[in-house]
């Protein structure tokens, strides 16, 4: 890196691009196509050759397919068979449906590697069962964004694929990693629910003949989660197999079993799914050929060292990191921050001696409550409308379960075995 | 204009039909890789090349779809520096400014091209030779100058914004969420304070 103009040229065309209202893969490519200008000679077409040779990494296929498996079952009876099962369950309890409007989010996000999805998915069946049954309309929506957002976490997880291929850590390990925070957030949001709600139950004691019955037609259902993590964890699969699997497996499922799936709407599903291939692939691969050039000039690591020289204790490091993800989540998607930011905080934590895996799970969470940050959050947005509502009622909603979110943050930070435990 | 929303639509559904079929070939060299190597022991050592080339190949071509259905990130925080009246010509210059540099991605792919050709580079598993899908990648940044060419000129064939985020539900998503089935979940809860 000889001079310092044509990266202060870069600061100014950004913000210039995205003022002309040009998409990422024009922001990034173009700033891939800058750097490669001044500091390889003139070698613009380094860009090309180099977009080339990462579009053939091979992680780059559990997207598409995690996305479709997702889709399909998001678009099946699944989700709401999910929910009868957990409702039935929950019955009795004080607070049940709200209960079961966590697990229920949980169970679906260990399904679906998105996390608007799971909230559409459980709470197009959920959230006017649960104003009807009594719930207060605000926390009823609040709850249900939040919860949603488990999809990040709990694996597979779409942000943790573009966190893997971003810093080369192991989805494998990383899906492994999300199941702990995953499930001690949701027992948060689970407890939070139940004391909430302690007046209201549905019934006064279990119906066996209904649990029974939820049980057996949503059994077919509640063995996805099983073969998507018991798959991965057991070392049967990789992460990309397992995705594969679960495809087939829902497919079949929707197409034979529950007849919620006709060839038309799967085609209908599937363009969905590349449209989103189409629009985050190129500019998957334009980030990832940024990534290459930086650390072609050791940048990552000039940042580590300079990040050292300023902040020299660990809980500095983490409350500057934190101040950061936490504004990166208000203004910008998970996924352009997980490839602007993942490759250059990464190397600085594990020059603070910090485990790559944990330090995924903290920005990973992060990013989770910048779902429900305004005014980028994407489950207020979606929410808003799904739900009918407006967007400061979604974000007056959502402010109780930022709380108990930041709490979860809190012991992902302070206590790395969550996120580690199940490694070793 | 009636011409031009004839061809981008006739665009858009090769593109679907092509994107389709690549999609299917991936999940099913994939699946059969798999079912052979739990079934027979061994799996197929070109399953995953196949399955990348058609990843890359629909991803590419996907483009178009994205920008058909409006569906490319973006952020939008500067989006209110822009004066009302001035909105109009904003759009057209944002579809000529993507146009412009889809139009030199295609002219990178066909030099990259070329060097393949002249290189005879092939994939190391299938020993195919890999420039024809460099023209893939080449072909989908040529579709995607005319059709955002053809939406500077017609802003009107312009499709309307998506979500704009990788997450952002899928329409049958939305559509499910109006009709929703909750059976007898929502009877209305005891209150045990009363």
């Amino acid at each position: 890196m000889s001079s310092i103009w044509p990266l202060v040229g870069l600061a100014v065309m950004v913000p210039m691009l995205l003022w002309l209202r040009q998409n990422m893969i024009v922001v990034l490519g173009l700033s891939s196509a800058w750097l490669y200008y001044f500091y390889s000679n003139g070698a613009i077409g380094y860009t090309a050759i180099d977009a080339w040779q990462i579009a053939r990494n091979e992680n780059f296929l559990a997207i598409p397919l995690y996305v479709l498996a997702g889709n399909v079952m998001a678009n099946g009876s699944i989700a709401s068979r999910l929910v009868r099962v957990m409702a039935a369950l929950t019955a009795p309890i004080p607070g049940g449906l709200a209960l079961a409007a966590v697990l229920s989010c949980s169970l679906f996000a260990a399904i679906s590697g998105s996390s608007t999805v799971t909230m559409l998915a459980v709470g197009g069946v959920l959230y006017p069962a649960m104003v009807k049954a009594g719930y207060d309309h605000r926390f009823s929506l609040g709850l249900l964004c939040a919860a949603g957002t488990l999809g990040i976490i709990i694996p597979p997880s779409i942000p943790m694929i573009l966190y893997g291929i971003m810093t080369g850590v192991s989805i494998t390990d990383l899906f492994k990693a999300g199941v702990l925070p995953g499930l001690f957030l949701a027992f948060l949001l689970g407890v939070y629910a139940v004391y909430k709600n302690r007046h209201l139950r549905q019934s006064a004691a279990w119906d066996r003949a209904e649990i029974l019955a939820s049980l057996w037609s949503g059994v077919f259902a509640m063995m996805v989660p099983v073969i998507i993590i018991g798959g991965i964890y057991s070392g049967y699969f990789t992460a990309t197999e397992s995705a594969v699997v679960a495809l087939f497996y829902a497919v079949l499922i929707d197409m034979l079993v529950h007849r919620q799936l006709t060839l038309a709407k799967l085609f209908q599903i599937s363009q969905d799914t590349i449209k989103m291939s189409g629009a985050l692939f190129p500019m998957l691969i334009m980030a990832v050929s940024i990534n290459v050039f930086l650390g072609e000039k050791h940048v990552p690591e000039m940042a580590a060292q300079w990040m050292a020289s300023q902040v020299s204790s660990k809980i500095g490091f983490l409350i500057a990191v934190n101040v950061l993800l936490l504004i990166a989540g208000c203004l910008i998607d998970i996924g352009s921050a997980i490839l602007i930011l993942a490759p250059l905080l990464a190397p600085m934590a594990s020059a603070m001696g910090m485990d790559p895996i944990h330090f995924a799970m903290i920005m990973l969470v992060n990013l989770e409550i910048g779902y429900l940050t305004p005014p980028m959050g994407l489950n207020l947005i979606v929410a808003s409308v799904a739900f009918k509502t407006s967007f400061a009622e979604c974000c007056k909603a959502v402010v109780p379960f930022i709380v108990l979110l930041g709490v979860g943050l809190l012991a992902v930070i302070l206590w790395p075995g969550l996120s580690t435990a199940l490694l070793k | 204009m009636n011409t031009a929303q004839i061809t981008l639509r006739l665009i858009l559904r090769f593109e679907q039909a092509c994107t389709s079929v690549a999609f299917l070939v991936m999940v099913l060299v994939l699946g059969w890789d798999i079912l052979n190597r739990e079934v027979l022991g061994s799996g197929k050592i070109w399953a995953t090349p196949i399955a990348i080339y058609a990843n890359v190949f629909l991803s590419f071509i996907g483009i178009g779809i994205a920008s058909a259905t409006g569906s490319h990130l973006r952020p939008k925080f500067f989006d209110k520096l822009v004066p009302q009246p001035l909105q109009s010509f904003w759009d057209r210059l944002t579809d000529f400014g993507f146009a412009l540099f889809c139009a030199g991605a295609s002219v990178l792919c066909w030099q990259m091209m070329q060097e393949s050709i002249a290189l005879q580079e092939t994939d190391p598993v299938l020993q195919w030779q890999i420039w024809p899908f460099q023209l893939f990648m080449m072909l989908a940044f040529v579709l995607a100058v005319f059709r955002h060419w053809m939406y500077s000129i017609w802003p009107s064939l312009r499709p309307a914004p998506a979500q704009g985020e990788n997450d952002a539900p899928t329409q049958a998503q939305v559509q499910a969420f109006a009709n929703p089935s909750d059976g007898d979940l929502g009877k209305p809860a005891t209150d045990t304070t009363r």
